[in-house]
């Protein structure tokens, strides 16, 4: 076959070069709107980016529970909470100060490892219990946990709220936002081998059979822990990042209702992105972070400004229900089933959106019941 | 010493008296048989040995050391591999995933190390996989490595139990009913398999068996349990022709066998000669009719063989509700 010939046949569309070509300029589009748009509009947007991105830590710490271990958390926002306090006490620069990097650094570990230990708490309490029992002892233990710790005044800053400025090389929002990505890049890594590795393997079996776990020679027990310590390292970390970006910690975010509202929202993102996608819980994750900016936005030039206002605070809480309904009945995949194969063409597979294997549809009716 | 031994095994759940006073052993590279009627407790006795129950009274020992109440990871760390009567696979995993689950005792690396990713844990996961294939490729199924065991029929899922088990490295391994939903030929391959691979890992197995042909051809040694006592125990040639056996057991099994019109040659055979052993329980049937059948264990023999009769028939329906839905 002559050079000119060859060139011919893979010029042709369909051909690898030419999906190529596609592919590469999805990865530019997605690169720029993730890690330059924020910057470009400039404003608030880096700040909401971080909202986003702090939603989809939070996302990826739940789906470790939820969605691979089958065990359901309905107070997540607890160990948020705890990494957010951790940090905010440990970095606190009374007013002015900048926080030192060592120290920073130091209260980000704090709050991982705080929230981590409070988790694996909630875990050896629910070790027996699963389902509705499961989510009853989260739920109360996410508000009691809220109500008792995060109201201790010399914690909280007594009303006012505890100071904890972020250092001077994340002063801008645009790079704290840049620093959020770093961290979620970090948790991914993780994730993805957690997932190669004999822990996800153990984890998965468990959740689909404890009996055939043990057979296998997994500690059921130990395994689960291991999710709940894990799961909540980066519930802290995504609670330590919450502080900085507000450059306080106030305890009125973790308890109460909108504490509840919280612990809501992350059981329902993680739904609806769907159990076993890691691609669709970032996706979903990250939509609920900007929930609010979107519909500001939306809602501006309409004649329902005035309403949306108005109502604002029901508004999210209505089209996470609607989704989460959604997804139940029709979509038990969740956004997973569209973002997966997506993200299985961006990495050079084949685009199919029957694919691989069984349909999340059945781990999705796990929760369910 | 005794790769297995089992001393006065007992478990009652509420009003039933599941295990009483069960003793028996398995010998090193020896493949031995515990069969009984349906309800006889051999499964319960399964789940004393791997740990999943823990027994009232009596001991379990492996090799000498009393492992009595281990529970069942460290046992199957340890070197009890089992099977279940219902398949015990993680259904929403594909066949290699499932067999690299069942290695977690082999992967050797710390949990952190396997959250980092470190070379050494790359290193391991390459092996599993290796070994994984190599137990794919001993039992002839290497195209459905990457299929999702859910959607595999029950055949194939009763096999690749068995690759799973083999893969958690055992030293004795616990078959419960492995022939379950094969036809007569399938589970004749099995036997073949059974003693292959009993060779290949010098395993010693332990299995409950309905299907008499194949525990006849593979068992060194059988115990017979009857509402949860221990009934007979000999060389299987013996145990066929155990009155009380016969009359617990193989009778009910004859009836199955007479409703099975189109065996093979081979296994038509075997059938006639239980039907004789069925004739000779039908001679004795009708002055059992006189006493009235009762659920709580009794030692007469008429009582248990009427019981054990209808346990069987009850099997016979279940079975064919099995091969149909699989």
């Amino acid at each position: 076959m002559t050079a000119e010939a060859s060139l011919a046949h893979h010029a042709r569309p369909g051909t690898p070069v030419a999906s190529w070509v596609g592919r590469v300029i999805v990865w530019l589009g997605l690169g720029y709107l993730v890690l330059l748009l924020p910057g470009a509009i400039g404003g608030e947007a880096s700040l909401d980016a971080s909202q986003a991105a702090i939603y989809v830590l939070i996302g990826l710490s739940l789906h470790i529970l939820i969605g691979y271990t089958g065990q359901i958390s309905l107070g997540h926002q607890a160990f948020v909470g705890t990494g957010s306090l951790v940090a905010a006490n440990v970095v606190s620069t009374g007013t002015s100060h900048a926080a030192e990097p060592v120290h920073f650094g130091l209260s980000l570990v704090a709050a991982a490892a705080a929230a981590a230990a409070a988790a694996v708490v909630l875990g050896a309490v629910a070790l027996r219990i699963t389902g509705l029992y499961l989510a009853l002892v989260t739920l109360v233990f996410g508000s009691v946990a809220a109500n008792a710790i995060f109201s201790i005044s010399s914690l909280n800053g007594h009303e006012a709220g505890v100071t904890a400025l972020r250092p001077a090389s994340l002063v801008t929002d645009y790079r704290f936002y840049l620093f959020c990505l770093l961290l979620i890049v970090l948790v991914m890594y993780v994730d993805i081998q957690l997932g190669k590795s004999k822990t996800g393997r153990a984890l998965a079996a468990l959740q689909e059979n404890e009996l055939v776990a043990q057979a296998f020679a997994v500690n059921v027990m130990k395994f689960k822990l291991i999710a709940f310590a894990l799961s909540g390292a980066f519930a802290g970390l995504a609670g330590a990042l919450y502080t900085y970006r507000v450059q306080s910690f106030s305890d009125k975010n973790f308890s109460g209702t909108p504490g509840f509202n919280l612990a809501l929202i992350f059981v329902v993102m993680v739904v609806v992105g769907g159990l076993g996608s890691r691609a669709g819980v970032v996706v979903a994750s990250a939509f609920f972070g900007l929930i609010d900016v979107l519909l500001d936005l939306a809602a501006k030039h309409t004649f329902m400004a005035q309403y949306y206002s108005d109502h604002k605070q029901y508004v999210s809480g209505l089209i996470g229900a609607l989704l989460l309904l959604q997804t139940v009945i029709l979509n038990p995949g969740g956004l997973g089933q569209v973002v997966d194969p997506v993200a299985r063409w961006l990495r050079g597979g084949r685009f199919s959106l029957h694919g691989h294997g069984p349909t999340s549809g059945s781990r999705a009716a796990d929760v369910r019941a | 010493m005794s790769v297995l031994e089992v001393s006065d095994l007992s478990i009652r759940f509420g009003g039933l008296q599941a295990l009483l006073d069960v003793t028996f052993k398995v010998d090193e590279y020896e493949i031995v048989g515990l069969i009984g009627p349906n309800g006889a407790g051999k499964t319960t006795a399964f789940n004393c040995i791997t740990g999943f129950y823990r027994p009232d009274r009596g001991h379990v020992f492996y090799r000498g050391q009393d492992v009595t109440g281990m529970p069942p990871h460290r046992k199957s760390a340890m070197g009890f591999g089992r099977t279940f009567q219902n398949v015990g696979m993680v259904k929403s995993s594909t066949v290699i995933e499932n067999l690299k689950t069942a290695q977690h005792a082999s992967a050797d690396y710390g949990v952190v190390s396997g959250l980092v990713g470190t070379g050494g844990v790359r290193e391991t996961e390459r092996r599993l996989e290796q070994r994984s294939d190599a137990l794919l490729e001993l039992l002839g199924l290497t195209d459905v490595r990457d299929s999702y065991v859910g959607g595999l029929p029950y055949g194939t899922l009763k096999l690749l139990e068995l690759g799973c088990a083999l893969a958690t490295q055992p030293d004795i391994l616990l078959l419960d009913e492995p022939s379950s939903g094969m036809g007569p030929e399938e589970s004749h391959d099995l036997g073949d398999r059974l003693i292959e691979l009993r060779r290949e890992f010098d395993l010693t197995m332990l299995l409950i068996e309905h299907h008499v042909p194949l525990v006849t051809r593979v068992c060194d040694y059988v115990y017979v349990l009857n509402f949860g006592q221990l009934l007979a125990e000999g060389a299987p040639s013996v145990i066929q022709t155990h009155p009380e056996v016969v009359a617990a057991y193989l009778g009910g099994e004859a009836a199955d066998a007479l409703e099975q019109t189109s065996a093979p040659a081979e296994e038509a055979a075997l059938a006639a000669e239980e039907h004789e052993a069925a004739g000779y329980v039908r001679e004795r049937a009708p002055a059992q009719k006189k006493s009235p059948v009762k659920k709580v264990a009794k030692k007469t023999t008429k009582t248990a063989k009427a019981t054990a009769k209808k346990a069987t028939a009850k099997k016979a329906v279940a079975a064919e509700t099995a091969a149909e839905e699989s």
